[in-house]
């Protein structure tokens, strides 16, 4: 659900505002502005501040994702006092069915172009570059602090199914696609703290998705030394998938416990 | 006298902790922790499995108590909740589970009269076709209004369709002769009058939508006419080219024999409107036509909801006929983005913040293979996203 109407969007809206001068954008934007429904709320990964949640009240892993959060050099500032993040204008409204379409390409579709930089326009540059930060704070935020992420590094087969592990694995594609687009178009925007940050976030998601390797290969250990995983038909995201095989290939699907 | 007062604070407060207990802890959790997430969600499979769950175990005076428990969370009474879930469900096309018994189709019908009559006594009906109102003046106001009259519109399609679904839902649990005969007497009611009566409301809804069509055209042209201002052009343009489409479609509506009572537009005017200031404005009319295409699939992709993961997707038939990927389902009132910081208890807008967010988790993988021939493992998902 999106994929399709988010398409439709970007294609009848960014061709448009490609060839768009001023006095166009302008007419674009009033429009919008009188649309309320079109405006968007961002900076939601402050919703790993627990805002309503006393810190006492956390568990140990809740806690210790708050505190890293606070630490965190990515986090997005208010543009002015008492920010209310709601933002609005032509350029939000493509950046926003942007990163939805391309996120939905990125898990399930063969042969992408992540995001489809080469079409991004440059009234939706600022816009883009908030969403996809704050995109990869939420995820990154929500995988640190979910259990499950923990057992699947620590390669518990017997708690994680192969299906739940190739759906951490796709969110670990997901992410490691929004930062390296990240770096591609704003890579120079960032300090060096913030570029370290990226990177450790980066590593964090191979780490992530070499542990989906080895479940996946501890899981149908038997068929495929049997049958080689060239036999086996594995189905899933594309860029996860063809990381499972190269892996399980080389005899690199295996962990190290610390 | 001390002593009496205090024994009388006493029964007083006991009293209200008696009724606060009402509701069986039973019941308050599945309320708690079941119907009323669902509901804020938009789940309606599981509000209906949990309200029907309610309904069928509790009697007497006890729905009143949820109902008041419910009205404390912003939601509607529990035979409302049912009845407009089901009902969903079902204009959908979709296999909705439980069957509704006979106890809960006596909670939901009055529910479905009430609206019925709403509609006859023009509870529902927009202001321009209750009152002599001035024709708007302005484009945008033109929009706003024919807003509140598609809205309407869909009311009416829809309690038209529950209406036959209802009416048959009710005739088989009549006919099967498990219904006791004063419950019988709540059940009955008159669907063919009332669907008589709701397609009189929409013609009259009809008439009204075609006279404003001509008018919005006809204030179209003096502001393509006469204005410099882009963003009021653009919108001017669009609204001829869409008042033009919708206009043709209704007269051929006619040509089959509907609606023949409603007085026909004069598509003449409106086609040499349309001729001629395309003609003037080609560029014009095409960006108008982009611009706002793209605004209408944006809004789709926001706030549309598939019929499968709580919303999320799509079912699988979209697979073999992408066509059937059209159809989505849209909030009733014009959709606005509510703050998801906002600490008020009103239902999220859009649903989810951010799809990206939500749909990595629906794995539509898997892995297959054949091992000693017999075994299979095979696991891929029926959802399309």
């Amino acid at each position: 659900m999106g994929y399709q109407e988010y398409a439709n969007a970007l294609n009848h809206l960014a061709p448009l505002v490609q060839k768009a001068d001023a006095v166009q954008l302008n007419a674009f934007n009033k429009i919008i502005s009188q649309m309320p429904e079109l405006a968007i709320y961002t900076n939601l990964s402050r919703r790993f501040n627990f805002p309503r949640v006393q810190n006492a009240s956390l568990n140990p892993l809740l806690r210790d994702t708050l505190n890293l959060y606070r630490q965190s050099s990515l986090n997005e500032r208010e543009l002015v006092q008492q920010d209310d993040f709601k933002r609005t204008g032509i350029g939000w409204v493509l950046a926003l069915a942007r990163i939805e379409h391309g996120s939905i390409e990125i898990g399930y579709q063969q042969n992408v172009s992540p995001f489809n930089l080469e079409h991004l326009t440059e009234v939706e540059k600022p816009a883009f570059r908030e969403l996809l930060l704050d995109g990869a704070r939420g995820h990154y935020w929500a995988m640190r602090s979910d259990p499950v992420t923990h057992l699947i590094l620590k390669g518990e087969v017997v708690k994680v199914s192969s299906q739940t592990a190739l759906a951490y694995g796709r969110r670990a594609v997901l992410l490691q696609r929004m930062l390296e687009t990240l770096n591609k178009m704003a890579g120079a925007t960032f300090t060096p703290i913030q570029k370290k940050e990226l990177q450790t976030w980066y590593n964090n998601m191979s780490e992530v998705r070499e542990s989906v390797s080895y479940i996946m290969y501890a899981t149908y250990k038997e068929a495929i030394l049997q049958q080689g995983i060239g036999a086996i038909n594995l189905i899933g995201c594309p860029s996860l998938v063809e990381g499972i095989r190269r892996d399980i290939s080389s005899g690199r699907a295996k962990i190290h416990l610390n | 006298m001390r002593k009496l007062i205090v024994t009388f604070a006493v029964l007083l407060v006991g009293f209200h902790v008696t009724l606060q207990a009402a509701i069986p802890r039973n019941v308050k959790l599945e309320l708690d922790n079941r119907l009323i997430p669902a509901y804020r969600t938009g789940n309606l499979e599981t509000v209906i499995f949990s309200a029907a769950l309610i309904a069928n175990k509790i009697s007497g005076s006890l729905f009143d108590e949820i109902d008041v428990y419910l009205d404390e969370h912003n939601i509607e009474s529990l035979g409302a909740v049912l009845a407009r879930s089901r009902f969903t469900l079902l204009t959908q096309g979709q296999q909705v589970k439980p069957q509704a018994t006979v106890k809960e189709l006596i909670l939901t019908v009055p529910h479905f009269q009430e609206q019925v009559q709403e509609i006859i006594a023009g509870g529902l009906r927009p202001a321009i076709m209750r009152e002599v109102v001035e024709s708007p003046s302005t484009l945008k106001r033109f929009e706003e209004t024919l807003w509140t009259l598609h809205i309407y519109k869909n009311d009416i399609i829809n309690l038209e369709r529950t209406a036959i679904l209802a009416a048959q839902t009710v005739q088989a649990v009549l006919l099967s002769d498990q219904v006791k005969p004063v419950d019988r007497d709540r059940l009955s009611f008159d669907f063919v009058s009332a669907r008589n009566q709701i397609s009189k409301e929409n013609e009259s809804r009809l008439k009204h939508e075609m006279a404003l069509r001509v008018a919005r055209v006809r204030l179209a042209e003096r502001v393509l006419d006469n204005s410099p201002e882009l963003d009021q052009r653009l919108q001017a343009a669009f609204a001829i080219e869409q008042d033009l489409k919708i206009i043709r479609d209704f007269i051929d509506q006619q040509r089959k024999g509907l609606f023949l009572k409603v007085p026909t537009p004069n598509l003449d005017l409106v086609e040499q409107t349309f001729l001629s200031e395309q003609k003037e404005n080609p560029q014009l009319f095409t960006m108008a036509n982009q611009f706002f295409t793209g605004l209408h699939w944006w809004i789709r992709g926001r706030y549309g909801k598939g019929v499968t993961a709580n919303g999320l997707l799509k079912g699988e038939y979209v697979k073999k006929n992408p066509a059937a990927g059209f159809a989505l389902s849209m909030p009733r009132n014009r959709s606005l983005p509510i703050d998801p910081f906002s600490e008020d208890n009103s239902e999220r807008s859009p649903y989810v913040a951010r799809r990206h967010e939500n749909t990595w988790s629906w794995e539509n993988g898997g892995i297959k293979m054949s091992y000693h021939e017999k075994i299979t493992f095979f696991a891929v998902s029926d959802y399309f996203y």
